[in-house]
């Protein structure tokens, strides 16, 4: 799953570790996240989603590349 | 739990877990010398049983980080001892092979010091995770 959580940090000029502590998650999650070696599940998925205001699907989406 | 709590977990988690291993080696040496060179007795039997009390410490520390771990902390965790554990099971069913063909009879502790390894690694791995 691709998704463009480094963007939406970016432009709120947040560090990796002050999403990860609004989360209430590890900073190794959202690095995992951001670099795509990790899916989260769907209730910490709906969590980033509330955090930056935005619907789940503009966020996370379907990598077409892959069956 | 925040992102300093978890960082302090981890680190926490790798300062038991390297010192009981250190421990956990020391005890091995001791009790494969006691079971070798001293007569059955009080001493011998303490020297031999040592290893469990690190042994267990180990996985105790183990079983506290993932419990207080976040998702993708707690599937580390796993996939660390699902490895080891394959390790430990390859190792053993190899070994189980290669004594009857001459190889020294091993103590069973011993295939620890092969999967605990893999587990140290994957952890640490886990640890040092960069974007």
């Amino acid at each position: 799953m691709k998704n463009n959580l480094p963007e939406l940090r970016a432009e709120r000029g947040w560090t990796q570790a002050e999403l990860a502590g609004k989360l209430g998650v590890s900073r190794q999650t959202i690095i995992a996240i951001e670099t795509e070696r990790y899916d989260p599940s769907l209730p910490l998925a709906f969590a980033i989603a509330d955090v930056f205001k935005r619907p789940v699907e503009t966020i996370f989406f379907r990598d077409r590349s892959k069956k | 739990m925040d992102h300093i709590e978890f960082r302090l977990l981890l680190r926490y988690w790798l300062w038991q877990f390297g010192w009981w291993f250190l421990v956990y080696l020391l005890a091995y040496g001791a009790a494969m010398w006691a079971l070798l060179n001293l007569q059955p007795g009080p001493l011998r039997t303490l020297l031999v049983l040592s290893p469990t009390v690190p042994g267990l410490a180990m996985i105790c520390a183990t079983v506290i980080a993932y419990r207080r771990g976040d998702e993708f902390v707690q599937r580390e965790v796993l996939i660390a001892a699902s490895l080891a554990a394959l390790v430990t099971a390859v190792w053993t069913l190899i070994y189980a092979y290669l004594e009857p063909l001459g190889l020294p009879h091993v103590n069973v502790g011993f295939v620890h010091t092969f999967g605990w390894p893999v587990f140290i690694w994957r952890m640490v791995r886990l640890m040092r995770l960069r974007a």
